[in-house]
């Protein structure tokens, strides 16, 4: 009856210790290949990623050419003027960083935030932000998110509008912040391999008017001054959204672009091991059958 | 032979501190759109604009200013004298010391792209919003796309 | 003199959008779809206080 039983369950025992032997061989082989199926999977995504960035940065591109006159238009203004800040007042700066809710855009986003901290380790008390885009909320509410007067979100997805940028100025001036200067820090866009962080200056009504060179101009009167910076703030928001869209999309698609290509490698590096893996389970099986087909004789 | 190479350098160089000298006889503008850019940093002989601090011409040697645009009618003179017409919606105007001029709309097209037709359904539309306007905001409102629907008639007849 | 928009609260970019857009709506029938695009606008705004956001309990118009 002992053998009997023993003899049932040899067979089995066999086909376990088999199974197990594969297992150790195969299981590796299996951990391969579903590594192998993921990072195709990655690939397939980053390609298809970097198309759609490239559709949408040939459109980006050519709005930001058609608003680049009208962008440089609006700084002539500021930059011949030459105004000045009241250096002996105390400073009441307003900082706008313009980026946008999505990622996977390399750097665009993380320079904006750099240079908003850089300004801020210098001086936190007389400082405010306005975040457009969650990006740079994200990086910047945690050390500071005191400083934070406002985010504006849901920018990036479609191409920006001058409406959008009249509602972002709009929110500025109801923020009740009085600021004397401040900057837009934003990313200028050069060529499609290339972008540099620049930063736009924007200031008061306060501090236009105390500017000297202000004497030269024929009979102004604060209304007209109040909605000529108005405007100004508005046209300056929207060039900057059109340069940080372009800037952004092709920062994508070079991220994307160089992603598809780190998968290739590893798609290459792991076909080999897969390949020699499955050799040696083969080898390994082969040499135990060998080995006990000889122990028999 | 010599004399011909010198003479024509000594003219060249003559025109160019010519030019250089003349840069503040000549206005260059920039009359840009959100939607469109229509010139840039080009030279033009007049540009007549509809402003809150009324409508004025503008040519080279201009005094420097600052004004709102008003919904009207931009004309710009070439330097051959010909008139080109746009309707802005709104903007900004500047006239800088060394005479260039930007003049920035919102929104601004060519004359002959307004339909007079819509402009006048337009009119009448605004004219009942602003009689049936509840609070004073929406009056304001109200009164303004209708300020702006009765320029575009004004422009497209 | 203020204007009648600035005295209810209205700013010059208001005043701008309502122009725009009413010259938009005013335009050949082929420009107008074209148009009509710039008429659209998505950003959502929350105000922050104290490091948190404090969302307005309005929504601002768009």
């Amino acid at each position: 009856m002992m053998m009997q039983r023993s003899m049932l369950l040899l067979p089995l025992a066999v086909e376990a210790t088999m199974h197990a032997q594969q297992q150790r061989g195969m299981a590796t082989l299996q951990s391969i290949s579903i590594r192998l199926k993921s990072v195709k999977n990655i690939q397939k995504i980053t390609q298809s990623m970097k198309m759609v960035s490239a559709a949408k940065y040939a459109r980006a591109e050519r709005d930001l050419k058609a608003a680049r006159p009208y962008g440089i238009g609006a700084q002539q203004f500021f930059e011949k003027t030459e105004i000045q800040v009241d250096e002996k007042a105390e400073p009441k700066k307003l900082l706008i960083a313009m980026t946008s809710d999505r990622g996977l855009c390399g750097a665009v986003h993380t320079g904006v935030a750099r240079h908003i901290r850089n300004e801020l380790a210098k001086d936190d008390v007389n400082t405010k932000i306005f975040c457009v885009g969650d990006k740079s909320r994200s990086i910047l509410a945690r050390l500071y998110g005191k400083n934070i007067l406002m985010v504006a979100n849901e920018v990036g997805r479609l191409p920006p509008t001058f409406l959008d940028a009249s509602r972002i100025a709009h929110e500025v001036l109801q923020t009740g912040y009085e600021y004397s200067e401040g900057q837009i820090v934003y990313n200028k866009f050069n060529s499609v391999v290339s972008y540099s962080l620049s930063q736009l200056p924007i200031y008061s009504g306060a501090t236009v008017e105390k500017s000297e060179k202000l004497a030269v101009f024929d009979s102004l009167d604060a209304d007209v001054i109040q909605s000529y910076l108005e405007f100004s703030l508005a046209s300056l928001i929207f060039y900057t959204m059109k340069e940080g869209a372009c800037s952004e999309q092709s920062s994508r698609m070079t991220a994307m672009d160089n992603a598809s290509k780190n998968a290739g490698e590893m798609i290459e590096k792991l076909t080999l091991i897969f390949n020699r893996t499955r050799q040696a389970v083969i080898t390994r099986e082969l040499i135990e059958i060998i080995s006990g087909a000889s122990a028999l004789e | 032979m010599s004399f011909v190479k010198n003479a024509r350098l000594l003219a060249s160089r003559g025109s160019r501190l010519a030019m250089s000298r003349a840069y503040s006889d000549e206005m260059k503008l920039t009359f840009a759109a959100a939607n469109k850019t229509f010139y840039d940093s080009t030279v033009v002989r007049q540009i007549d604009v509809p402003s809150f601090s009324g409508a004025f011409g503008i040519l080279a040697k201009h005094v420097p200013t600052l004004a709102v645009l008003k919904p009207g009618v931009v004309q710009v003179y070439d330097n051959e004298g010909k008139v080109s017409k746009f309707f802005v919606s709104s903007g900004s105007v500047t006239v800088n010391e060394d005479s260039s001029v930007q003049v920035l709309a919102e929104e601004a097209h060519n004359v002959e792209d307004i339909d007079v037709n819509e402009a006048r359904q337009l009119l009448s539309k605004y004219q009942s919003q602003l009689s049936s306007a509840a609070d004073e905001k929406g009056k304001a409102e109200a009164a303004i796309a209708v300020e702006v629907a009765e320029a575009l008639v004004k422009a497209a007849e | 003199m203020t204007n009648a928009w600035r005295a209810v609260g209205i700013t010059y970019i208001q005043y701008s959008n309502i122009a725009a857009r009413v010259l938009r709506e005013a335009l050949r029938t082929e420009l107008r779809a074209d148009a009509a695009k710039r008429n659209d606008s998505h950003v959502k705004f929350t105000p922050w206080a104290n490091g948190k956001p404090a969302p307005r309990q309005t929504q601002s118009e768009s």
